[in-house]
């Protein structure tokens, strides 16, 4: 009998076209240049019209824009300008991962923890929000924290009920409107918002997965809860906490959205530029040559990472038609 | 310290939720300011199914999303069977392959694939927008359904055909139903994915297509519509009681559930 | 044989990817309503031979012909032939019953007609009344039953049974191996049972077909298989077994552990090297001041109280022999050992005699 390996036919197929073309035309965008070509115009002997290009071919045809292979877009890439982006993005990224990570592992530690009754009720509601649009939920805390916003209006009425919460706020250099948006802590705040559910949901599943006879094992051994939590669940977490930062880091490495959003356009990213090459500006090459960047530390990242891949795989191919 | 535990909760509950509460109640807020409150009103629900832009948006997400979805499923499952049949050395290497789009950031597959429509000279459109969403969507198929090939009896389908079956018939009888949900999770992780998509539509549409997100995306930037606030109400209202409806009693029977985490597990 | 029903003749088997010859051109005549047993250690070929029978693999060259014709290039749903997989392969999101109608169904019988063969299917491998139940609920024992229900429904001529009982434990083993005879003998079909275990091969089969390597080594009653060995590979698998090295002095005499033995062989030369396998329970343990002369003297070196009987480990010279008997002796003390001329069995050298004599050699250390 033999294999039906007909069906690798299509899905081969699909990902070299979808996958492997795509990737493969962002290298050859980012390691080229679209050149005009030098030319004189000269006048030739009939009184035609002519364009000499520098090795001396003669052509009645206005000579087009060139594809040359070029590192001048790599040299582009390092200037200062975007250096200071590329930075910036990760810096932002960093922090985000962080953040994302202190609030998210308590979280999916206390919904995996025994005595906590219906955790996937929970867990559904944290995942709930991301079937509301993510743009109307940023554009939302917009709302909240812009100058005339709710906080701003809240502090104003506490400010007007109690006096001497305005003096103290004043005192402190603190102005009638609190500027809460466009800065890299609004950015930040956008993006913990979006992605800590990345966060919660691969810890706990690694969490809840842990053995419980194992802390109890510990517990049995004389260790205290504190001990039982950094010898046991800590180490055994890892993999899942390795999921999460990856889950949070890409995005937040290159999202162009929350941070126009939340940064009004004053803490640009290395997206924002990335999706300005593909439209204002149109620069195509210079994009593909960014988004290889962005490519590269993003693969780098997740290859320093997940040196631990644990893949079950079955100990022979298996036939199933 | 239980209570702790449970304030804490409450917390990151509040945090989540409350510009969702604000949506909410701005989508019957009767003033277009988000600034005041101007009294309760329908008014956003009943202008929200006149307004055509909105209507055609929701149109195009709803259907890009099923067909992407359906399309993928079939694609992706097909494709798992596939890679699980041949050798590891060249699995590993088209599951690596597989896996970069998931990988990879979402700028990166959108600006790739809208130079690939480029490169073919495809004109931007629903078409376009239709083929990007399948590409991200098929390797999350792919994931959900290879553990459960792997979870397989290695001889369930030479026993189909040990007792009469057919080849295809092996696999519609016995394969497909033992598969099928990890074919289902796939589909829908598939359906969200698609619908939340803003980055690799963004570069992948053009000719006056486009979905919610890119309506909403364009709106931000003059002020959105509270008709999109009631849209998002409707939605989201519809989701949390279907879910909480079909998951009511399984969280009853026993608080831990897996499976359902798993099925609502969303990666980026 | 005459009521032959599958004959399988020089079937070779080398997989594609990696040139390994599985089957190395295998040769068996199986008759109606026979029990046969493909033995050996895992790697020999049995399972592969067990599945081109099934038709899941396809040889590289041979024929299997059954009832005289040759079913090689029939895929497994043309086959009058079922199988009883390792571990079960039941369909899981079938019930009881579901599995069991699986065949009939497939050919679009009657739903009613088939509902009561199911039940009397069940009955047979004493399920009765489990037909509603979930895959899942059953425990490893019930699976195996329904797993011998939906192949036998089909009515099959030859059932294939790959290794269907090691995944169950040594009681209801026992017990399985029974119930399988006894539907075997009551449904009239051709048993050809794949295992490693000899005892469960001892037990339940008409004939074995000992496997090595790709090779039938021998074919056999489990009495013949027991008492005459007719290679080392064979001697040592089967059962425990003293195996030793000697020379075939001439017919009749043999020497071996360095003194010469009266026995039953003949026909193998003057002075031939050959193998001598000798059952623990025909080697007899006689006190040192015993009479009997020109017999090989050793030590007791271990004892252990096996239940029905005594096991010893004897010392003579360089050898360490296994000796069962009911009467123990005590470690250290001096033995001469005798074995009767019919209980010493004469084996021509093979190409796995020195493997095995080198780990018999192995015990002595």
């Amino acid at each position: 009998m033999k294999k039906n390996k007909a069906l690798l036919v299509p899905f081969v197929l699909w990902a070299a076209i979808f996958i492997v073309v795509p990737l493969l035309l962002i290298v050859w965008y980012g390691v080229t240049v679209e050149e005009s070509i030098p030319y004189t115009e000269i006048t030739l002997e009939d009184g035609r019209a002519a364009f000499e290009l520098e090795d001396g071919t003669v052509t009645t045809e206005r000579p087009q824009k060139r594809t040359t292979v070029s590192i001048a877009n790599f040299r582009r890439m390092l200037e200062p300008t975007y250096l200071k982006l590329l930075l910036r993005s990760l810096k932002i990224a960093v922090i985000t991962t962080l953040i994302c990570l202190l609030l998210g592992y308590p979280v999916a530690l206390i919904l995996s923890g025994k005595d906590f009754r219906r955790p996937g009720l929970w867990l559904m509601l944290i995942i709930l929000p991301m079937w509301m649009n993510f743009l109307l939920r940023t554009y939302s805390w917009m709302s909240i924290l812009e100058n005339s916003g709710i906080l701003n209006s809240w502090i104003t009425s506490l400010r007007e009920a109690f006096p001497a919460f305005d003096e103290l706020l004043t005192q402190m250099g603190v102005g009638k409107k609190i500027i809460f948006l466009y800065n890299e802590k609004a950015v930040v705040l956008g993006m913990v918002y979006n992605y800590l559910s990345f966060m919660i949901m691969p810890i706990y599943t690694v969490i809840e997965k842990i053995d419980r006879s194992l802390l109890e094992a510990a517990a049995d051994l004389g260790a205290s809860p504190r001990k039982s939590f950094l010898r046991v669940t800590l180490p055994y977490s890892l993999p899942g906490v390795l999921e999460g930062v990856t889950m949070v880091f890409v995005p937040a490495v290159t999202t162009f959205v929350i941070s126009q959003l939340m940064g009004g356009g004053k803490v640009p990213l290395i997206g924002d530029i990335i999706q300005n090459q593909f439209g204002k500006s149109s620069d195509w090459h210079f994009g593909s040559t960014l988004s290889l960047l962005v490519m590269v530390v993003v693969l780098a990242f997740m290859g320093t990472l997940n040196r631990i891949d644990k893949e079950e795989e079955p100990v022979k191919e298996v036939r199933i038609l | 310290m239980k209570k702790l535990r449970k304030a804490y909760i409450a917390l990151i509950m509040a945090f989540l939720y409350a510009p969702i509460v604000l949506l909410i109640l701005y989508s019957f807020n009767d003033s277009k300011s988000r600034a005041n409150w101007g009294g309760f009103t329908l008014r956003w629900y009943k202008e929200l199914f006149t307004d055509k832009a909105i209507m055609s948006a929701l149109g195009t997400t709803l259907s890009v999303g099923l067909l992407a979805a359906l399309i993928s499923t079939v694609l992706g499952t097909v494709g798992a069977i596939a890679l699980f049949q041949i050798h590891k050395r060249p699995r590993h290497m088209l599951l690596s392959v597989v896996n970069l789009p998931m990988l990879n950031s979402e700028v990166v597959t959108g600006v790739s694939l809208m130079l690939l429509f480029a490169m073919a000279r495809i004109q931007l459109g629903y078409l376009t927008l239709l083929l990007s969403h399948v590409a991200f969507c098929v390797p999350y198929v792919v994931l959900s359904v290879l553990p459960k090939l792997r979870q397989l009896d290695p001889n369930l389908a030479e026993a189909a055909q040990d007792l009469g079956a057919t080849p295809l018939q092996g696999f519609l009888r016995v394969i497909l139903p033992d598969i099928m949900p990890g074919v289902f999770s796939g589909f829908i992780m598939a359906l969200t994915m698609s619908i939340d998509d803003f980055v690799v539509s963004f570069f992948t549409t053009g000719s006056g297509v486009s979905n919610l997100s890119i309506t909403i995306y364009t709106m931000a930037k003059r002020g959105i519509s509270p008709k999109i606030n009631a849209l998002s109400t409707i939605i989201f209202a519809c989701v949390f009681f279907l879910l909480i409806g079909l998951n009511l009693r399984d969280f009853r029977k026993d608080g831990r559930n897996d499976r359902k985490v798993e099925q609502v597990r969303i990666p980026y | 044989m005459d009521n032959v029903i599958l004959s399988i003749r020089d079937v070779k088997v080398v997989f594609q990817d990696d040139g390994f010859t599985a089957l190395g051109g295998v040769s068996l005549d199986i008759g109606q309503n026979e029990f046969v047993t493909l033995l050996g250690p895992s790697g020999c070929g049995k399972t592969t031979l067990l599945r081109c029978i099934g038709g899941f693999e396809k040889p590289t060259s041979g024929e299997i012909l059954y009832k005289g014709q040759n079913i090689i290039p029939l895929p497994p749903y043309k086959r009058a032939i079922n199988t009883v997989f390792q571990r079960y392969a039941l369909f899981p999101h079938l019930n009881v019953a579901q599995n069991v109608a699986f065949g009939p169904d497939l050919r679009g019988e009657d739903r009613k007609k088939t509902a009561g063969e199911v039940s009397r299917m069940l009955a047979l491998v004493g399920l009765a009344g489990f037909e509603k139940r979930k895959i899942a609920s059953l425990s490893g024992g019930q699976q195996q039953r329904v797993a011998i229900a939906r192949a036998l429904i089909n009515k099959p001529d030859v059932l294939l049974l790959d290794e269907p009982l090691g995944a169950l434990d040594l009681k209801l083993r026992r017990e399985m191996q029974l119930e399988l005879k006894r539907i075997q003998r009551e449904s009239g079909i051709t048993f050809i049972f794949v295992t490693h275990d000899q005892e469960e091969a001892l037990t339940m089969s008409d004939r074995i077909a000992v496997m090595r390597a790709g090779e039938i080594l021998q074919l056999g009653t489990p009495e013949d298989i027991y008492n005459e060995p007719q290679n080392a590979f064979v001697a040592d698998f089967i059962g425990d077994s003293d195996i030793l090295s000697g020379t075939m002095i001439r017919d009749g005499l043999v020497r071996f552990l360095g003194c010469d033995f009266r026995c039953v062989d003949s026909g193998f030369g003057e002075n031939a090297e050959v193998d001598i396998v000798l059952r623990p329970e025909d080697v007899k343990l006689k006190p040192a001041d015993d009479p009997v002369t020109g017999v090989p003297q050793g030590v007791v070196e271990s004892l252990l109280f096996k239940g029905v009987h005594y096991e010893m480990k004897v010392r003579v010279g360089e050898s360490v022999l296994l000796v069962h008997s009911t009467h123990a002796r005590s470690v250290g003390t001096p033995v001469k050992l005798t074995v009767a001329p019919e209980d010493i069995q004469v084996m021509h050298k093979s190409d796995c005699s020195a493997d095995v004599l080198q780990k018999h050699a192995d015990r002595a250390k």
